[in-house]
């Protein structure tokens, strides 16, 4: 047995959907192989711990989830009875009102999740934490209290909760830009494909946001309210009144770039306190690194020009889809995908395939090829694969 | 989980799936979300693109409804709806 198929069971063993006879095959192999012992502590460490510590979703009834099942196998067997039978189905149909209302309940919250997923990254979205949404390119003004949304200059302001709710998560769809004017006064400019959860209660004690992209934050000064920047892998900027860029996916690595101001950057390893035109750097469990940045690069996307320097291709395609409203998907195995070696410039609102006919994604060689599907996802392939 | 869909069930929730039944694609996404977010997670350790592959999945099951056919198991198919995707997952 190889490490997918051991993994694949473990991962059978952790969502507790292993038969009887895969767990025994599981402890046999464990027995057998010490290889197989570290391998398992492995993946339990990486789905229990960490970014996924507590993230595992609870679990979820089979028997509830099984209801609207039972219902058809029911009506079937009913069907056979005949005539008869329609006194039993009215038997079960009230027996089962409660269950299937609780199921109805259930199946909605579903088709919000599912609704959600095709909006996400399409359309700006304000999420709230039950699961509800509004689609801000939908609403008009002011039509929410609280909330205001500029279409045509890309700006959304908040005053204060938004139905009932102190707490939101503003996701960018691709390729466009936002400007978000927080209940403190502070902006954030959003870039295409991020998140940031916010507060939305201008009283909050402890401003704090999290952010997932990229986003150049300008904080409204205020030495009574600590702003904190939540950041993924365990770290966190502290601010007074400042200026800066944040990117969390910088060639694999978490960049916060400072323009005005001051920030201490924390994360697991250590911390450090970033002066103007400084930028750092770091990925999981390595220290912060400091430079100088030219703010040209790092700003540009502000301006609409991403400028992209010695990425591999899915580094590319991560800036080509905060640039470009297409979902791009690199088709090629990571193994020959290690060398940063495409560099090359792109405008937001130029059409992509004016980008792609402007030259060969690497340098003098073509070695990679692009196609469209008919979902309009951009894949980059080798040029060999049909 | 208590316990498991029997082959007999995934049978009927793919035929029901087949038929446009969004409920059946639902009670689908309900059994097996937790074990394609976690495979999705281990192969891109990112949270958020993790939970992309696994909606992505299901909206790819009820696009492509009309070829789902009995095979192995359901189980089988999303490990490697899984694979395909994050491995070309930018």
């Amino acid at each position: 047995m190889n490490n997918e198929q051991i993994t694949q069971l473990v991962i059978d063993e952790l969502a507790g959907d292993i038969t009887p006879e895969d767990a025994a095959l599981l402890q046999q192999i464990l027995r057998d192989n010490p290889a197989a012992v570290i391998l398992r502590d492995n993946v339990i460490k990486l789905l229990t711990e960490g970014d996924m510590e507590g993230v595992r979703e609870e679990e979820v009834s089979i028997e509830r989830s099984l209801t609207q099942l039972k219902k058809y196998k029911r009506k079937k067997t009913i069907r056979s009875l005949g005539s008869p039978g329609a006194t039993i189905l009215v038997f079960l149909l009230t027996t089962l009102g409660a269950f299937l209302y609780k199921y109805s309940q259930q199946v909605k919250e579903s088709k919000k999740t599912m609704v959600l997923e095709a909006a996400m990254y399409k359309y700006p979205v304000l999420l709230f934490e039950d699961g509800s949404f509004i689609r801000l390119d939908t609403i008009n003004g002011n039509s929410i209290p609280n909330l205001s949304f500029d279409q045509q200059h890309s700006i959304l302001s908040i005053n204060g909760p938004i139905n009932h709710f102190a707490e939101a998560r503003f996701i960018t769809p691709r390729g466009a830009t936002y400007q978000l004017i927080l209940p403190d006064a502070s902006s954030i400019y959003t870039d295409g494909k991020t998140a940031v959860s916010l507060f939305l209660d201008p009283a909050v004690s402890s401003r704090k946001i999290a952010i997932s992209g990229q986003a150049f934050v300008a904080i409204s000064p205020d030495p009574t309210r600590p702003f904190t920047v939540d950041l993924p892998q365990k770290s966190s900027i502290r601010v007074l009144g400042t200026s800066f860029n944040i990117n969390t996916a910088e060639q694999g690595s978490i960049q916060a770039a400072l323009k005005t101001g001051k920030i201490r950057i924390e994360n697991e390893s250590g911390s450090t306190t970033l002066e103007p035109d400084s930028v750092a750097s770091w990925q999981k469990g390595t220290n912060i690194s400091k430079a100088k940045f030219d703010p040209e690069k790092v700003f540009s996307w502000r301006q609409g020009t991403y400028i992209c320097t010695e990425a591999t291709l899915r580094g590319l395609a991560r800036v080509m889809e905060r640039c470009f409203p297409y979902r791009i998907s690199v088709d090629v195995p990571e193994a020959q995908d290690q060398i940063p070696a495409v560099t090359r410039e792109m405008a937001r609102g130029n059409d992509i395939i004016h980008f792609l006919n402007a030259g060969p994604l690497y340098r003098s060689d073509n070695k990679f090829t692009c196609y469209f599907d008919k979902d309009s996802i951009l894949h980059i392939s080798l040029n060999h694969v049909p | 989980m208590s316990r498991k869909l029997t082959i007999a069930e995934e049978r009927l929730l793919l035929r029901k799936i087949r038929q446009g039944d969004i409920e059946a694609l639902e009670i689908l996404f309900i059994f097996y979300r937790q074990r394609v977010f976690l495979d999705a997670y281990l192969r891109l350790k990112d949270q958020a693109a993790a939970w992309s592959v696994t909606t992505e999945i299901y909206s790819w099951l009820w696009q492509h409804k009309p070829n789902l056919f009995p095979f192995t198991s359901i189980k089988l198919m999303l490990q490697e709806e899984v694979k395909k995707r994050t491995i070309a997952q930018p």
